[in-house]
């Protein structure tokens, strides 16, 4: 027992997923959601498998790790269907998850290779999960931001709206977990390195946004050219940074000392 | 109302408080944290709230709570924050105790709390929502502002031998009122030498306890043991002394709950 059966897990798990990704497009929301809640079950029911066999929770290894990513990449993507009824959500979710499980199942050296003393946290899982989600829902907002510039139609803005609201409550949660996790591995809730600083900034860009919105409501064109500098500063966040002199000293340049 | 003179001379006043704050960091370089540790800060705290809630009941009068109160002043608030995060994001050594950096967020700290007074009454149906995320950003901003003097982060180079010698970030040398002493330290190394797990037992005043990344002992209330490094017979054990934790983690988690319920509520726009 162990990863041995992954394979079949991953199988059902993805097949699961890509049926309720098809029933949403179809329009089919309480069957897609009933079908996804099953992925996350199968998928959890092997994490839950690991855990026993392994006599430890699931957390040290890069395998491990991208279990955890392709589990709660369901869970956002079944919880936002639910509440947000995006279609294209679903479908999303399963490519995303489907990648982590087939990078498993190809590359089984990396069920062994533990992750640098500092990743190996529960706090890490949700909070990559959750901001490759809040990614997602931002990113579709942006698209529907170009969309409204060039042409004008009140229901775009609606679903920028949803869209907004649903993507900086998730960054909103994937920023504070990691301020959480910064507190229990350092001691230090924010240290202001590139990263922590470009997402400050993101949060603020878009905080500025959503206020523009309830307090002039009128300034269509202007709250959606800050959607796209808001998402232009999160492109720097989530790798641009890398790029930057300060980057060398981030503490969140894992892959340089693996 | 205010009318667009009164504005102007605001606008003016603000830019004139923001030029004196990089004059200060020019002339006197950064701003003398150390001078508002506790009980100093708990009084320029409680002075500056009477100061915002006596601004807020004459707001009829006063043109620059008006101001304060305003939209502008919300969005410039928000830019100021999105620019301070930048500026500090671009530096090496990030200069969070600078006269710009303090005083600008003291600036976001005065429009958020006039705008959380004026929200109180406010009916509607996001009205919860708005107290929890504009009170947990305030509780959470305000700790790490007027909690920093405060806090302390020190460190410890423990062996065999018991030792209470610690040297803060400056290099300076103090004294725990506890002990430390290393009793085993366990590295496990991967293949290619790095290390994946150390973990080390450490005897804090008679307790055996035992200290991981990840895992760090509570000495007491806002007083943390963090294991950051090793040397050959010795690990490298930082303490962190941090009061003001307990309202930083009330506004965190009173932001994570405002996030939940916009995430289950929604933004509804402009309707809302």
């Amino acid at each position: 027992m162990g990863w041995s059966i992954f394979p079949w897990f991953a199988t059902a798990t993805a097949l699961l997923a890509v049926v309720a990704s098809v029933l949403a497009l179809c329009n089919r929301r309480t069957s897609a959601i009933v079908a996804s809640t099953l992925s996350v079950v199968v998928l959890s029911g092997f994490v839950a498998m690991l855990w026993l066999t392994l006599e430890r929770p699931p957390m040290r290894t890069m395998g491990e790790t991208r279990l955890w990513y392709s589990l709660f990449l369901l869970v956002a993507g079944v919880a936002t269907y639910a509440r947000w009824r995006f279609k294209w959500v679903l479908s999303f979710s399963t490519l995303l998850s489907t990648v982590f499980m087939v990078i498993n199942c190809l590359r089984p050296e990396l069920h062994d290779k533990s992750l640098m003393p500092a990743l190996q946290s529960a706090w890490f899982m949700p909070h990559v999960a959750v901001y490759m989600f809040s990614y997602a829902l931002l990113g579709v907002a942006t698209l529907a931001a170009v969309f409204h510039l060039i042409k004008r139609e009140e229901r775009v803005l609606t679903a920028i709206d949803k869209l907004l609201g649903g993507g900086l409550a998730l960054f909103t949660v994937g920023m504070l977990t990691g301020a959480l996790w910064a507190k229990q591995a350092w001691g230090e809730y924010w240290s202001w390195d590139a990263k922590e600083a470009w997402a400050a900034a993101t949060w603020f860009i878009y905080l500025g946004a959503i206020h523009l919105r309830l307090l002039r409501p009128k300034s269509e064109r202007k709250f959606c050219l800050l959607l796209i500098v808001a998402f232009l500063s999160l492109q720097m966040c989530w790798y641009g940074v890398n790029y930057l002199p300060t980057a060398t000293k981030s503490v969140h340049s894992y892959n340089r000392n693996n | 109302m205010i009318n667009s003179s009164k504005y102007r001379q605001l606008r003016l006043g603000l830019l004139g408080v923001g030029v004196v704050l990089f004059g200060a960091q020019w002339l006197f370089g950064s701003f003398p944290i150390w001078l508002f540790a506790a009980p100093m800060n708990l009084l320029i705290g409680a002075l500056w709230l009477v100061l915002v809630w006596e601004g807020f009941r004459r707001r009829t009068t006063l043109p620059i709570v008006q101001y304060l109160l305003s939209a502008e002043a919300t969005y410039i608030a928000l830019a100021v924050a999105a620019i301070i995060a930048l500026v500090l994001g671009l530096q090496s050594s990030p200069q969070t105790t600078s006269w710009p950096v303090v005083g600008g967020f003291f600036y976001v700290l005065t429009v958020l709390s006039l705008v959380i007074l004026r929200g109180w009454r406010n009916e509607g149906g996001v009205r919860w929502r708005f107290l929890i995320t504009h009170c947990g950003l305030w509780l959470a901003m305000t700790s790490a502002l007027l909690g920093a003097p405060d806090k302390a982060v020190l460190r410890a180079e423990v062996g065999a031998e018991p030792t209470r010698e610690a040297v803060n970030e400056q290099g300076k040398k103090s004294y725990l009122d506890y002990e430390l002493r290393l009793e085993k330290f366990e590295v496990e190394n991967s293949e290619n030498g790095t290390p994946q797990m150390f973990r080390a037992v450490v005897e804090v005043d008679g307790e055996i306890v035992d200290i991981e990344v990840n895992t760090p002992y509570s000495q007491r209330y806002g007083e943390d043991i963090y294991l950051v490094s090793y040397e050959k017979n010795s690990c490298i054990l930082q303490i962190v002394r941090e009061p003001w934790r307990g309202i930083t983690m009330v506004g965190i988690a009173m932001l994570l709950l405002g996030a939940f319920l916009l995430f289950l509520q929604g933004f509804g726009g402009a309707k809302q």
